[in-house]
């Protein structure tokens, strides 16, 4: 005995489902065709038990047994690795490149610089020059009020340029320590995220692995967005259960979220770079959170170590700009014949607080340009301070003050053009993964419409069984 | 390999922006003709840059520096020129006056040597740019004050200034000497080998002012020695003036080719080649549009289309 045609109903009915579920998942796929976080799903249909016949096992047709996932697991924690890399070298490329716009030194070759009558910079390296220049001109014409103005308002232009350019780098690093808070909140809101639905997964998968799909698509996603912020490994138990570990510290453990991240300030021996400084710890834990990748650490990085450093090297020319030229100028003659030992050209002991001498500003008569009293014709002392322009200073590793920033501008240009290299080579490489991603678990319209023809045509198979066997038992019926 | 709903937009998307970023980059390097702004686009380049343009900076004030010397070379050679005029009639009168001329004559020639001793004076207080030419470096002082007696005439020219002048570079560790003192080791009116111009005018003044045989013969004897004394200390310092002015000449001329010969260097270092950045402009403009009909051909095309 076969299954019979009541058996070959019940067989077509199960195969009409099978095809009309398969339709949906098609369907599926198709609506998040272009969700990039999504993974295409399959159904899983496997045959009906058979039955026992006397002429032996006799097929009952197919049941659904299951919706698969396709997505690679490795990929996807390869892909989070590399997006807490690219993450953190696109957020230090951004900062470093808003540095770079606010140390304002850019070569315009179109514009003609009035003063040497050639394409010009417009930053401080040649505010420098400039200022060893009208000294020159003051040399040339020590009596000259016209002059002696002029090394004013070129020493106070230079000490504005100084004063701008630490003051911006000044409040870009107060900026990143707003975008570092920024960031830790935003971790904050994401591992709790995590947890509930890692919480939910678990909940949901409860005995039967595939059914939380969406779940996972999603929190894939959630640790997408997390690499971008930090680093992060995460471990799965025997039973699902998800474990978060930041620099060898646990976050969320089992599911359960057991800590955050919070801001903090370094108060025990700061470095000077340090001073005021955002960081990072654990909210249930003192000491700093080495945190290692991502958006966070290329914050801190770019803040820290290039931008503190172009930073500290105009402090360091600047300081050096005060102390040689105020040394020589102690020691000088003004217009009227009077030394004042303590009258200074430059105030200020760096490039924050550098500034003219308010008593020159008002009477420029007062630049003690002359090496001898009642001498006002005498240029030692102006010639001096220009010959300072090509002068080994020894706080400046014996370096010419344009040759000391002129390294620096160069040193800061090669720290962003190197960042600029990794950013493109970790680009390429999240493309690659992402490529690769996409090859396995993304949806192909085609294949999509393709598999739909065939589930049509099973549909319209087991519809065509149904009406067979309907017009057999009608056969049967009109029998008597 | 696969290739997805999602392949072609990413992959399109992700070629267009990269050759939007290069058009953009090489228009921008078409419109300012330059191949690097920032430090970052090329850090040694930059540092090169900045140091070659620093140097240009530096000859340009050079060549300031020339202007300013060569300006004030030229008022003290007037000034001199004009004094040497002057001195020229009082030799000339030295000479005239002799034995065979009248007392009368002889004091004619005396009201001209004190006009002339006039004259020196104003000429060796010279200001220019409100300072006094030949005062060394007491140059806001007037180097030359005088004494006069109950007739108004000068009886006595006393020196304010001091002997010091002033360097002024000109060129890297190269200066030149850019003021005058009125007197000393090179005083344009005193100097050390007997040059004293207004002492020999009072003298020739007086003697001719009195003009009796013991002063024409001292007018013979002493004053024109002591003129021809002067006369040898302002061609003295006409040949310093010459050779200070061929030396800026030439400096300036330095200056001006070095800057000028920095310019290549700058602009191999800065400057885009123009015909190889047009050419690959081109090439990606044509990628570019490329990219577009492929892309909006096969973003357009699928299975879809060929269905009932």
């Amino acid at each position: 005995m076969g299954i019979g045609l009541f058996g070959t109903m019940e067989m077509a009915r199960n195969s009409l489902a099978a095809a009309r579920t398969s339709a949906e998942v098609t369907g599926h796929n198709l609506a998040n065709a272009a969700n990039p976080a999504y993974a295409r799903q399959r159904i899983k249909v496997e045959p009906s038990p058979a039955l026992p016949t006397t002429e032996g096992p006799q097929g009952t047709g197919a049941n659904v047994a299951g919706f698969e996932q396709i997505r690679d697991y490795t990929l996807d924690k390869f892909l989070v690795n590399e997006k807490y890399l690219t993450s953190y070298y696109d957020s230090k490329l951004t900062t470093l490149m808003q540095a770079q716009a606010r140390l304002g030194q850019i070569l315009d070759r179109q514009t003609v610089d009035p003063k040497s009558g050639n394409g010009g910079q417009t930053g401080l390296a040649e505010r420098i020059t400039d200022f060893f220049n009208t000294f020159q001109s003051l040399s040339a014409a020590p009596t000259s009020n016209t002059e002696r103005r002029l090394s004013v308002v070129s020493g106070q232009e230079l000490a504005d340029r100084f004063q701008r350019a630490h003051d911006r780098l000044n409040t870009l690093r107060t900026d990143i320590n707003s975008e570092v808070s920024n960031a830790v909140k935003e971790v904050n809101r994401l591992l709790e995220s995590i947890s509930v639905i890692s919480q939910r997964i678990g909940a949901t998968e409860t005995g039967e692995t595939g059914m939380a799909n969406e779940l996972r698509d999603t929190r894939q996603q959630w640790f997408e967005t997390l690499a971008q912020y930090t680093d992060f490994t995460t471990t799965e138990n025997n039973d699902g259960q998800m474990t978060l570990m930041v620099a060898g510290q646990t976050f969320i453990d089992e599911d359960t979220l057991v800590d955050q991240f919070q801001t903090t300030t370094i108060t025990d021996n700061p470095t000077a770079k340090q001073v005021g400084m955002s960081y990072v710890k654990m909210v249930n834990k003192s000491g700093l959170l080495n945190v290692t990748g991502g958006k966070i650490r290329g914050l801190i990085d770019a803040r820290d170590d290039t931008i503190y450093t172009i930073q500290n090297e105009i402090n360091t020319v600047a300081a050096g700009l005060i102390t040689e030229v105020n040394a020589l100028h102690a020691t000088g003659y003004d217009l009227n014949g009077a030394n004042d030992s303590l009258l200074k050209f430059f105030t200020g002991t760096g490039a924050g607080d550098i500034a003219v001498e308010s008593t020159l500003v008002d009477d420029p008569r007062r630049i003690q340009a002359s090496a001898y009293a009642n001498e006002p014709g005498d240029n030692t002392i102006a010639k001096q301070i220009a010959g300072l322009s090509q002068k080994a200073i020894p706080t400046l590793t014996n370096l010419t003050f344009n040759e000391r920033y002129n390294n620096a501008v160069a040193q800061f240009g090669q720290s962003v053009s190197n960042v600029e290299t990794h950013l493109q080579a970790q680009e390429a490489v999240e493309r690659l993964l992402l490529k690769q991603r996409d090859t396995i678990s993304g949806v192909s319209i085609d294949e999509e419409v393709a598999n739909l023809m065939i589930y049509q045509r099973a549909f319209q198979a087991s519809s065509r069984i149904i009406s067979t066997v309907d017009a057999l038992l009608a056969d049967l019926l009109r029998l008597k | 390999m696969r290739v997805t709903a999602n392949s072609f937009p990413i992959d399109l998307r992700q070629q267009l922006a990269s050759l939007m970023e290069k058009q953009s980059t090489l228009q921008m390097r078409a419109t300012t003709g330059q191949r690097i702004e920032n430090a970052s686009d090329d850090p040694r380049a930059m540092h090169k840059v900045m140091g070659l343009q620093d140097e240009q900076r530096k000859l340009y004030q050079y060549q300031k520096n020339v202007l300013n010397v060569r300006e004030n070379v030229d008022i003290a050679y007037s000034a001199i020129d004009s004094m040497k005029k002057t001195f020229d009639r009082a030799s000339e009168i030295a000479t005239l006056a002799d034995s065979a001329k009248s007392p009368e004559t002889i004091r004619v020639y005396s009201h001209e040597v004190n006009q002339m001793l006039e004259s020196a004076v104003q000429l060796a207080n010279t200001k220019h740019r409100n300072v006094y030419l030949f005062a060394g470096t007491k140059s806001l002082t007037q180097p030359f004050t005088v004494t006069r007696d109950t007739e108004d005439k000068i009886t006595a020219v006393a020196y304010n200034g001091n002997e010091k002048t002033i360097n002024i570079d000109v060129a890297e560790n190269s200066t030149v000497s850019a003021s005058f003192t009125g007197q000393g080791a090179n005083g344009v009116l005193k100097n050390n080998k007997g040059a004293d111009i207004m002492k020999h005018l009072m003298d020739l003044r007086d003697l001719l002012s009195s003009a009796t045989s013991a002063d024409i013969e001292k007018i013979k004897t002493e004053v024109r020695q002591g003129l021809q004394n002067d006369e040898d200390n302002f061609i003295d310092h006409f040949s310093v003036i010459g050779a200070t002015q061929s030396r800026l000449d030439t400096s300036e001329a330095i200056a001006k080719k070095r800057a000028f010969s920095l310019e290549p260097l700058i602009s191999k270092e800065a400057d885009v080649d123009l015909a190889e950045t047009l050419v690959r402009l081109n090439e990606i403009q044509n990628a570019y549009t490329a990219a577009l009909q492929t892309g909006g051909t096969l973003l357009s095309t699928s299975l879809l289309d060929y269905l009932r």
